[in-house]
């Protein structure tokens, strides 16, 4: 729909070296070797993504109006730094896919679904308790604000 | 982690991460089909570049391709907080599309995002591993 405005890209790319080196701090404290085990380490780096970024999505946006009139240039990277960036390199999609299909693929399908399910189902369920967390702490955002917004 | 891995970590980051801003900023609609693009892709590039570490087993080279390729690039350019938010959003809004329609927006969405990623990161570990 838009273009992605330079400073955003780099505020992006910070946040998400940031993201990425905590999840891989976390997957090197509880290592994932034996494919046919339930992948801990991503299973909790991404529940707990969630729940920070319903947090943060609730506060960025409650902030919004008062940042468009004072801080301008905040308003706009708060987003793509913390969501986009922190969060969205934090969580990761591919390694949930692989480690669904190394589940799969040793002979454990219930509990490769039960892992598939339980991520998708427990992680809407973070962001709905995160958004909750931070309208209790900072007051409800109108949902309608992250209309056509990138993640 | 070595330091090496750290810096191939952030390495790949800085590029996956902005990746996935400027696609999903591209793609928005009525489905977030930027967000599922960078899925898929990451989610393919993983299960290749997975299933060749496999192949060749665990040496100094294949560990730092894991970290960049894998931990780092794949990592950051797929997001699972994103994918989330964006199910719920598509059951939360917009108000006047009733609430049976949006749960199966928000269900229909979720079920291709995971069916797509993992079926093709099984394609292309199965390519690469053999």
């Amino acid at each position: 729909m838009s273009a992605a405005r330079g400073d955003e890209v780099v505020a992006v790319a910070l946040g998400g070296v940031v993201g990425a080196l905590a999840r891989a701090a976390i997957s090197t404290a509880v290592p994932h070797s034996d494919r046919a085990a339930w992948p801990w380490a991503t299973f909790v780096t991404n529940l707990l993504g969630c729940l920070v970024l319903g947090v943060v999505l609730d506060w960025v946006d409650h902030r919004q109006p008062e940042w468009k009139r004072i801080h301008p240039r905040r308003a706009r990277l708060a987003r793509p730094l913390l969501a986009s960036g922190v969060l969205g390199g934090f969580t990761t999609f591919s390694t949930f896919s692989v480690e669904t299909y190394g589940l799969l693929t040793t002979g454990h399908a219930p509990t490769a679904l039960a892992y598939a399910v339980g991520s998708v189902l427990l992680g809407v369920a973070m962001v709905v308790v995160g958004r909750a967390l931070g309208a209790a702490a900072f007051g409800a955002a109108p949902l309608d604000l992250r209309e056509d917004e990138a993640l | 982690m070595t330091p090496l891995t750290i810096l191939l970590v952030a390495l790949g980051a800085a590029v996956g991460a902005p990746l996935r801003y400027v696609v999903e900023r591209r793609l928005v609609g009525a489905y977030p089909w930027g967000t599922w693009v960078v899925n898929v892709v990451g989610s393919a590039v993983l299960g290749a570049t997975a299933g060749y570490v496999v192949g060749q087993g665990t040496t100094d080279s294949t560990a730092a391709l894991l970290a960049l390729v894998g931990t780092g690039f794949c990592g950051s350019l797929t997001t699972f907080g994103g994918f989330a938010a964006q199910v719920l959003d598509l059951a939360a809004a917009p108000s006047q599309v009733p609430l049976s329609s949006r749960s199966w927006r928000a269900f229909g969405y979720g079920t291709i995002s995971v069916l797509a990623c993992v079926g093709i990161s099984a394609v292309c570990y199965a390519a690469t591993s053999r």
